[in-house]
């Protein structure tokens, strides 16, 4: 077995959260939190917790330095955000979140791509319950919509798992090619929130409850980033769409005015740097693309709880409502903005280490570098319009600081941005490569200074046209709900209509049939009949045979049929008419499929006979 | 060669129910509580006897009984256990003892109580009696009486619906049996003998073989609900009363699937049905049901109506994993079998509580049932998260092993199928999560407090849900009988 697996210290305590109550639940959550991080610290690179499942040999543990580092900084925001969210009563909170963290551990160090696709998946249906734990419509909604697309992104992955496994024969992850390389990367693209694949983000985020946006910030996309720094290092597609993202989110993220929708987008530009970091694949870039992990989840969360904070004291989510709280909130408004300062990238804070290295390792990819630059461009504008709109302006509202459980974890998150902005070397040590770039340069500090310079007095020009306002911005999200919206459609009206028409052509089948043997059958006997009968006639009695009465009999026989025509007519009228109002419902089946598959059997009876004696 | 062993453990198996059966309408005039832990009783027994052939069995011995000797070669009634037959077997009595105990209170309260239980027990016999036939004859018998048994299940509210239901059941299962009698008949015929044996009796002759595979697969696909003569089944499951449902969904339609995998590897043999190109077709017609079955639950309101459905889409899985050939697809669709019977056992019985305690069938009025009824809809989730494949529940495992087994063919059209197993996965979850999240945080009018069903119908739910579990985590629990089987069948 060896060492303790980091996600089980998670899934055990989750397990005895519900036992028990009160002051003693919390200690014991932060206790597990804590106890969990200070181990993290001490766990040494290894393999362990291997076992046969299903006839594979399953690596639960594969501790390396790239799977530590990233387990280790999701352990300690892991506890920093349980802090924050400690005031939560609900037991199902505690409970979900520990699992969600859990699974995100073990997707961390799986050791093979079984046990990455399950956890892979518990992630998802964690992320899925603790969204849903805010009660109301609207996040019922986004839950579901947000499960759906990662059980597809799933799927895909599944897809392009088992393909690998059949091409090559072993569930490493490593030695990716063709079409399971394609597919895999689709799948982890879900989650990473490649554009177009990103609409659940933006979309669950806002309406999930605070605490829950806090977790949700950190784990999902993050885990992501590292499936791909494990595997898809140094793909030009994977650099280019970091690019894309870290444009398309900044972009999207300026036009909203909903406080955490804007963040959701910066996530998405914020992970662009990540996955573009990761995607130039030299030791630079992914260690710029992880650092910039490490510095990413501090400041992202960091935003995420100043608003929860804001929310929490005022209710109020949109931008347009929000303001003056610079003197009523003062801790969450310099925490705020220590976190914008760190996510534009301004030194001194962590944002700016990180983000030279991904420009450092970006300066060879001409378009790339422009793309990443321009999207910084987007986010100092971004983080202006957030945080003066949200807390600077002058604006009368009903406010009070946050309590100490939400500021205290600000202030610890906060003031590692700044150690980690003016120590960058502290986490250079833990970097998988080790990668020691000298982010204070003259000429590093200088190239970034006209970026902020000039986006700053973009704000103070045309600030104006940044203000918030209420709209609906198109997004592909209306894309997929057409889509979906087609999907259920389909199911809900051709496939059933579909299974009625198969309903219905059982019923005609046999109807068929049955006119066949009412009608005909019964006008052929009646017709032997009165030929027997004229027969009969013929030899019994001449003296009672005249040419009339046999006309008359052959005029009852046509009588006869045409009346069994006319009922057959009407019975089919009658069905028609009974299969119109259905609508899909047919209630003349029944006996007449039975007589049908009857029919069936004689017809193939006849056939087997006939194969028989006659080829 | 296996070892042949006679012994009276099958004949325990399959008589006590059907003669203790009729004792329990007898008894049920008298007390209705000796008759209850009679019929109890009668289930647990048939369970041991099936349990107790299971060391012998598994460890490689075969066992048989001839009950009527047929003088005449084919009319002769004869068990014959193997692996596949006591795997399937465990698993079916086992139901039935949870279906029985749930049904003491559910049936408590409706009319005919005798009848329910004399009849529960015969269709335990004689679906036992199918598992354990010899030969296609001794099948055959077992196969018919079982649907005039359950026939009486379905039927047994006695509304109008019912009894249509019930026609159309009894109507199109004679119809299938007629045929499926045919294509035994030319079995005969052309093979001479009716005894199922590994590598398979019949020989290619020409379109007539065609013929009879057409016959068993008409005969076979209708008791399974597989496409085109599914549609007895969303009729006919959600009328009966719930523990009936449970049975017909997650037993009965299992003997359609049996009967299809002695077809395939007993009678006609892999190599045969590989040779005519039948398992494409079957493999085509498997995934259309897939699709289809999934794509008609979504669009139900009732709950019973969507879970008769998603069966119907279920039924596909395992015709498929039957398509392949290979001893994965073939594993995928045994332990389908054993996993799918405890999932929507499960899930009809969750059904049925919910409808015992509050009469709400309709997936609407769910809301906040989780509130009132916490141990019921967490059974329920947990079988209908299994459904859609969430990892580590067991119809996670049997997905991965169709997929495997699809992976095992090489053939770009079977390995196309992997894609409608992920698609019909997320269909399941179309359909079960919004009951799901509705009846958790839907809030909902209900201000009551906890008001659960009795135990009595909570034990079986929650040892059904445990099961899902147990079976999704400890896979060699499962596998450890179904490997050997699957590769008994397939031969060397």
């Amino acid at each position: 077995m060896g060492a303790i697996h980091p996600a089980a210290i998670f899934f055990v305590g989750a397990a005895v959260i519900p036992l028990f109550k009160g002051k003693a639940q919390r200690i014991f959550i932060v206790g597990v939190a804590l106890a969990s991080f200070i181990y993290m610290l001490f766990l040494e690179p290894q393999k362990g917790w291997g076992f046969s499942f299903l006839g594979f040999n399953v690596v639960l543990l594969n501790a390396d330095r790239l799977s530590l580092f990233v387990g280790c900084i999701f352990v300690l925001i892991g506890l920093l955000i349980i802090l924050y969210s400690i005031h939560v009563k609900e037991n199902e909170h505690h409970i979900v979140s520990f699992l969600y963290i859990g699974s995100s551990l073990g997707v961390v160090f799986a050791g093979d791509f079984f046990t990455f696709f399950i956890l892979w998946e518990m992630m998802a249906v964690t992320a899925a319950v603790l969204i849903w734990l805010k009660r109301d419509v609207r996040s019922m909604g986004a839950g579901f919509r947000y499960l759906i697309m990662h059980l597809i992104g799933g799927g895909i992955l599944l897809i392009g798992i088992l393909l690998h496994f059949s091409a090559t024969g072993s569930m490493e992850i490593a030695g990716l090619t063709g079409v399971p390389f394609a597919l895999i990367l689709t799948g982890i693209g879900f989650k990473a929130a490649f554009i177009p694949l990103h609409t659940w983000l933006p979309d669950a985020y806002p309406k999930a409850s605070l605490t829950v946006s806090v977790f949700l910030s950190v784990f999902t996309t993050k885990a992501a980033v590292y499936a791909l720094a494990r595997s898809f290092t140094g793909v030009d597609v994977v650099a280019y769409m970091g690019g894309v993202m870290a444009l398309y989110g900044v972009t999207l993220a300026l036009l909203q005015s909903n406080a955490r929708k804007l963040l959701s987008y910066m996530i998405i530009s914020s992970v662009g740097f990540m996955v573009a970091g990761v995607g130039i694949g030299t030791q630079l870039g992914i260690d710029g693309g992880l650092s910039h992990v490490w510095n990413g989840v501090m400041y992202k969360s960091l935003l995420f709880m100043c608003i929860g904070a804001v929310i929490y004291r005022t209710g109020r989510h949109d931008l347009t409502e929000l303001g003056g709280l610079s003197r009523k909130m003062p801790i969450t408004t310099i925490a705020c903005i220590i976190a914008a300062l760190s996510f534009s990238g301004v030194p001194l804070f962590n944002g700016f280490v990180s983000k030279a290295m991904v420009y450092e390792a970006a300066y060879y990819h001409d378009v790339l570098y422009w793309m990443l630059k321009l999207a910084s461009v987007g986010t100092f504008l971004s983080f202006c319009k957030f945080t003066y709109f949200g807390f600077l302006r002058k604006k009368e509202i009903e406010a009070r600081e946050a309590p100490l459980t939400m500021t205290i974890p600000m202030i610890i998150v906060a003031f590692l941005c700044v150690l980690g902005g003016l120590y960058p070397n502290l986490i250079a040590d833990i970097l998988p490569y080790q990668s020691e770039l000298p982010a204070y340069t003259w000429g590093k500090v200088m190239s970034i200074m006209p970026l902020l310079l000039g986006s700053g007095a973009i704000f103070l020009l045309g600030g104006k046209l940044l203000a918030p306002r209420k709209r609906e911005v198109p997004e592909f999200d209306y894309v997929y709900s057409s889509l979906a919206r087609d999907f259920i459609w389909f199911c809900r009206s051709p496939s059933s209509a579909f299974a009625a028409w198969i309903d219905l052509a059982f019923a005609r089948l046999a109807g068929g049939f049955l006119w066949f043997c009412r009608n005909p059958v019964s006008s052929l006997a009646a017709g032997v009949d009165s030929m027997f009968a004229l027969v009969a006639r013929i030899f019994v009695g001449t003296s009672r045979y005249s040419p009339l009465r046999a006309l008359e009999s052959v005029a009852g026989w046509i009588d006869r049929l045409s009346l069994a025509a006319e009922e057959a007519a009407k019975r089919r009228a009658q069905r028609e008419k009974m299969a119109a109002l259905a609508q899909g419902e047919v209630d003349v089946r029944g006996i007449d499929s039975a007589l049908f598959l009857v029919a069936l059997m004689l017809a193939m009876f006849l056939l087997y006979l006939v194969l028989k004696y006659l080829l | 060669m296996n070892e042949v062993v006679i012994s009276y453990l099958p004949v325990v198996a399959v008589l006590s129910p059907i003669l203790l059966g009729i004792l329990v309408y007898y008894v049920g005039g008298k007390s209705e509580k000796a008759r209850d832990i009679l019929s109890i009783a009668i289930c647990v027994a048939s369970f041991l006897a099936v349990a107790a052939m299971a060391p012998a069995v598994l460890g490689g011995k075969v066992i048989e009984f001839v009950l009527v000797p047929g003088e005449i070669a084919p009319i002769e009634i004869a068990f014959r256990v193997d692996k596949l037959s006591v795997s399937i077997a465990m698993i079916c009595s086992l139901d039935w003892v949870l279906a029985t105990v749930f049904s003491i209170k559910y049936i408590g309260r409706q009319h005919a109580r005798n009848r329910f239980y004399t009849f529960m027990s015969l269709t335990l016999g004689m679906v036992l009696g199918v598992l354990f036939a010899k030969n296609l004859f001794s099948l055959f018998i077992f196969f018919e009486l079982m649907l005039l048994t359950s026939y009486v299940l379905v039927i047994h509210e006695e509304t109008l619906q019912a009894m249509k239901a019930g026609r159309l059941y009894l109507f199109l299962g004679l119809g299938a049996g007629l045929i499926l009698f045919l294509a035994i008949v030319m079995t005969y015929m052309t093979a001479g003998t009716l005894n199922f044996s590994q590598g398979g009796i019949l020989e290619y002759q020409g379109p007539i073989t065609y013929l009879i595979f057409i016959a068993f697969l008409i005969g076979a696909a209708t008791k399974a609900g597989i496409f085109p003569v599914h549609i007895w089944l969303p009729v006919a499951h959600p009328i009966a009363p719930s523990p009936a449902s449970a049975i017909l969904s997650g037993v009965l339609v299992k003997e359609g699937c049996y009967l299809m995998i002695r077809v395939i590897y007993d009678v006609f043999g892999a190599d045969l049905v590989a040779t005519m190109g039948l398992h494409i077709a079957l493999a085509v017609l498997a995934g259309f049901t897939m699709i289809f079955g999934s794509a008609l639950a979504i669009k139900q309101t009732d709950l019973k109506v969507m879970l008769g459905y998603s069966t119907v889409a279920q039924m596909g899985y395992i015709f498929l994993g039957m398509s392949f050939l290979t001893s994965g697809g073939l594993q995928g669709a045994i332990v389908h079998i054993a996993h799918h019977s405890m999932m929507k056992t499960a899930l009809f019985l969750a059904a049925g509580a919910i409808i015992y305690k509050t009469g709400i069938r309709e997936i609407d009025k769910l809301a906040g049932m989780a509130k009132r009824m916490p141990i019921t809809m967490r059974t329920f989730s947990i079988a209908a998260a299994s459904m859609i494949g969430i990892p580590l529940l067991c119809g996670f495992i049997s997905k991965w092993t169709l997929a495997i087994g699809a992976l095992e063919t090489g053939e770009p059209v079977f390995m196309a199928s992997i894609l409608l197993l992920v698609v019909s996965g997320i269909m399941n979850a179309i359909y079960f999560v919004p009951i799901i999240v509705r009846a958790y945080f839907g809030g909902g009018k209900y201000e009551g407090g906890y008001d659960d069903a009795p135990p009595s119908m909570l034990v079986p739910l929650v040892i059904l849900a445990v099961g899902c579990i147990v079976f999704g985590i400890f896979t060699n629990l499962s596998f450890s009988a179904i490997i050997p089987a699957a590769r008994a069948l397939l031969g060397p």
